[in-house]
C-alpha cells in the first residue's frame, strides 16, 4: 500500500508542476497508477525507498501533460496555498528554467526527495543534479527577488 | 642538501595551489555544494574567501538562498482535507480495476459468460439493425414479384410413335394410344390414384405430381416437341403475376436421356374456388383441352382443384392469360420423361383453396 507522504508527494509534484487541479489529479492517478505496477513487478513496495522510480515515472507523465497545460488558478481545490507565498513567481520560474532544472528543483528542493533519488530517477549522477540545482535556485531566488523590490 | 631544497620546493608548490583562488565562475558554480557543505575543507575556505571579495557572486548566494527558502516554504503547502483521501481511494480502484480486476484474472465461467453475452448481443444487433428486406435472397416479396422470362433452347425429340419407351402402353378415351415411360414410383402413385379416386383419398398438394403418371391423351402421334421454343412470356397482369421457373432443361436432357418430355405445372390461390373451378373447367374444355388421366378436370380433392388436362399448344397462351384473370399465377415448365404427341402441350394445374388455408 502506497504511503500517505508518496501520496502527497505525487499529488504536490503534479500541482506544482502542471497549475491545474485537474490536470494534476489525472495525472497523479496515471503516475501511481503506473509506479504500482512497476513495483509490484520489481517486487517493492511503493514506499519512499522507490522513490528514484517515482521520479522517473512522474518525471515522464509530466513531460506528456505539459503539453496539455491549461489556464492556471490561483486557487486550488487540493491544496491551502498561503497567502504569503506568491505562485506566480513560481510559474515564471517554471516558464524561464529549463526543464531540467525545474524538475530537479520541485523533486529535490520542493518535494524534498533525496537528490540521490532524483538523480537516479533521472538518470544522472548525482552532481548532474546539484549542477542543475544551483542554477534552478539561483534563477527561482532571482525571481522572488524581483517580485519583492516590484 | 639537495633533499632538504626540494622538500621546501614541494611544500611551496603545495602551498601555492592551497593559496590559488578560484575564478568567479568556479565559485558560483559551487555555491549550491557551499551551501549544501558538500565542498571539502580547502574549497570551502576557497569560496568564503572570494564570497567576502566578489559582490556579484554574493548576489548570486543570496539568490540561492532565497531560491531555497522559497522551496521550503512551499513544501509546508497543505493538503486540503479529503483531497488525499479521495485520491487515495481511487487509486486503489483503479488498482482493483487493472490489478485484481483485470481480464486475465477474471474466474473462466464469468469470462465465457462475458464473452457469449458480447456475441449474442451482436447477433441481436445485427439481426434487428440489418435492411434484410434490401437483401434479394431474403426478400419474399422480392421473390413473389419475380418474373422471369421463358426461353427454352431444347431440342426437340422426333420419334416415332411407339418407340420413346416400352414402359407403358395406355389407350385414352378417345382410342388414341399413346406411349409412354412409367417409373417404378408413378406406377405405385398411379395405382393410389386409381384404387381410391375418392375425396378423403385425395393426394396431397405436393403429390399432387402423382397423377401425372397416367395416361396423357394425344390427338397426333408423333413424338412430343417442346412448344414455344423461344417463347417470352410477357408479365403485364393487371390483376397477377406469373412467374415461370425454368430448370434447365437442357442439361437435364442431356444428362439424362429419359427426361426429354415436358410438364407445365400451374399453381394459384383462389377463393370461391366451387365457382371459379366450373368456369376454368368449362374454359379449358372448350380451348380443346382434354382431361389427361382417370380424374376429370377440377377434380376436388383435399384443400383444392386439381386439373391434369393436355392441350393444343397454340392455346396454351391464352389459357394462362385466362387462369391471370382469377389471380396470381405460378407457372413452371418442368421436364418430364412423358413426351406428348407434338401439337399437344400437358398442364397440371392444382388450384389451392384460399379460404381453407386461412
Amino acid at each position: 500500500m502506497v504511503s500517505e507522504g508518496a501520496l502527497r508527494t505525487i499529488l504536490l509534484f503534479f500541482f506544482y508542476s502542471l497549475m491545474s487541479d485537474r490536470l494534476a489529479r489525472s495525472a497523479a492517478q496515471k503516475t501511481l497508477r503506473r509506479w504500482l505496477r512497476s513495483a509490484k513487478k520489481t517486487g517493492q513496495t511503493g514506499q519512499e525507498e522507490d522513490f528514484a522510480e517515482l521520479v522517473r515515472i512522474g518525471s515522464a507523465v509530466f513531460r506528456k501533460y505539459a503539453k496539455k497545460n491549461e489556464g492556471v488558478g490561483f486557487e486550488s481545490r487540493l491544496c491551502d496555498i498561503p497567502k504569503d507565498l506568491s505562485l506566480s513567481d513560481w510559474r515564471e520560474f517554471r516558464r524561464r528554467a529549463s526543464e531540467e532544472e525545474f524538475l530537479a528543483v520541485l523533486w529535490a528542493k520542493v518535494l524534498r526527495v533525496p537528490e540521490s533519488r532524483v538523480a537516479a530517477g533521472l538518470e544522472v549522477t548525482e552532481g548532474t543534479v546539484r549542477y542543475r540545482l544551483n542554477r534552478g535556485l539561483r534563477l527561482l531566488g532571482s525571481l522572488c527577488g524581483e517580485a519583492s523590490h516590484v | 642538501m639537495s633533499e632538504v631544497a626540494g622538500d621546501v620546493k614541494v611544500e611551496k608548490i603545495h602551498r601555492t595551489l592551497r593559496e590559488r583562488e578560484i575564478s568567479e565562475f568556479i565559485c558560483q558554480e559551487m555555491l549550491y555544494e557551499h551551501f549544501a557543505g558538500l565542498l571539502d575543507p580547502q574549497r570551502k575556505k576557497a569560496v568564503e574567501e572570494f564570497l567576502r571579495k566578489s559582490e556579484t557572486s554574493q548576489l548570486e548566494y543570496q539568490k540561492l538562498l532565497r531560491g531555497v527558502e522559497f522551496c521550503a516554504r512551499m513544501n509546508g503547502v497543505r493538503l486540503k482535507p479529503g483531497a488525499l483521501k479521495d485520491f487515495s481511494v481511487k487509486s486503489v480502484s483503479f488498482e482493483k480495476i487493472l490489478g485484481k480486476g483485470h481480464w486475465k484474472n477474471w474466474p473462466e465461467s464469468l469470462r465465457h459468460f462475458t464473452q457469449a453475452t458480447a456475441v449474442a448481443a451482436m447477433t441481436a444487433f445485427l439481426v434487428t439493425l440489418l435492411p434484410w428486406e434490401k437483401i434479394p435472397v431474403f426478400s419474399e416479396q422480392e421473390a413473389d414479384r419475380t418474373i422471369e422470362l421463358v426461353k427454352i433452347g431444347m431440342t426437340p425429340r422426333q420419334e416415332p410413335h411407339g418407340e420413346v419407351a416400352d414402359a407403358g402402353h395406355e389407350h385414352d378415351e378417345e382410342g388414341v394410344e399413346v406411349s409412354f415411360e412409367v417409373s417404378p414410383e408413378e406406377q405405385i402413385a398411379v395405382h393410389e390414384v386409381q384404387d381410391e379416386p375418392s375425396e378423403q383419398a385425395a393426394p396431397e398438394v405436393t403429390d399432387v405430381s402423382a397423377p401425372t403418371s397416367s395416361a396423357s391423351v394425344g390427338e397426333e402421334d408423333a413424338a412430343g416437341v417442346l412448344a414455344k421454343a423461344d417463347e417470352e412470356v410477357t408479365p403485364s397482369q393487371e390483376r397477377g403475376a406469373v412467374a415461370v421457373e425454368e430448370k434447365s432443361l437442357q442439361e437435364e436432357t442431356s444428362d439424362d436421356p429419359r427426361f426429354q418430355g415436358f410438364v407445365y405445372r400451374v399453381t394459384m390461390n383462389l377463393d370461391e374456388l366451387d365457382k371459379k373451378s366450373d368456369l376454368i373447367a368449362e374454359k379449358i374444355r372448350s380451348m380443346g383441352g382434354k382431361k389427361a388421366g382417370k380424374v376429370d378436370l377440377g377434380w376436388k380433392t383435399k384443400g383444392g382443384r386439381y386439373f391434369h388436362f393436355s392441350l393444343p399448344e397454340n392455346q396454351q397462351m391464352e389459357v394462362i392469360s385466362y387462369l391471370k384473370s382469377f389471380g396470381t399465377v405460378k407457372l413452371s415448365k418442368d421436364a418430364h420423361r412423358r413426351v406428348m404427341p407434338k401439337g399437344l402441350v400437358r398442364f397440371i394445374l392444382w388450384i389451392e383453396d384460399f379460404e381453407k388455408k386461412k
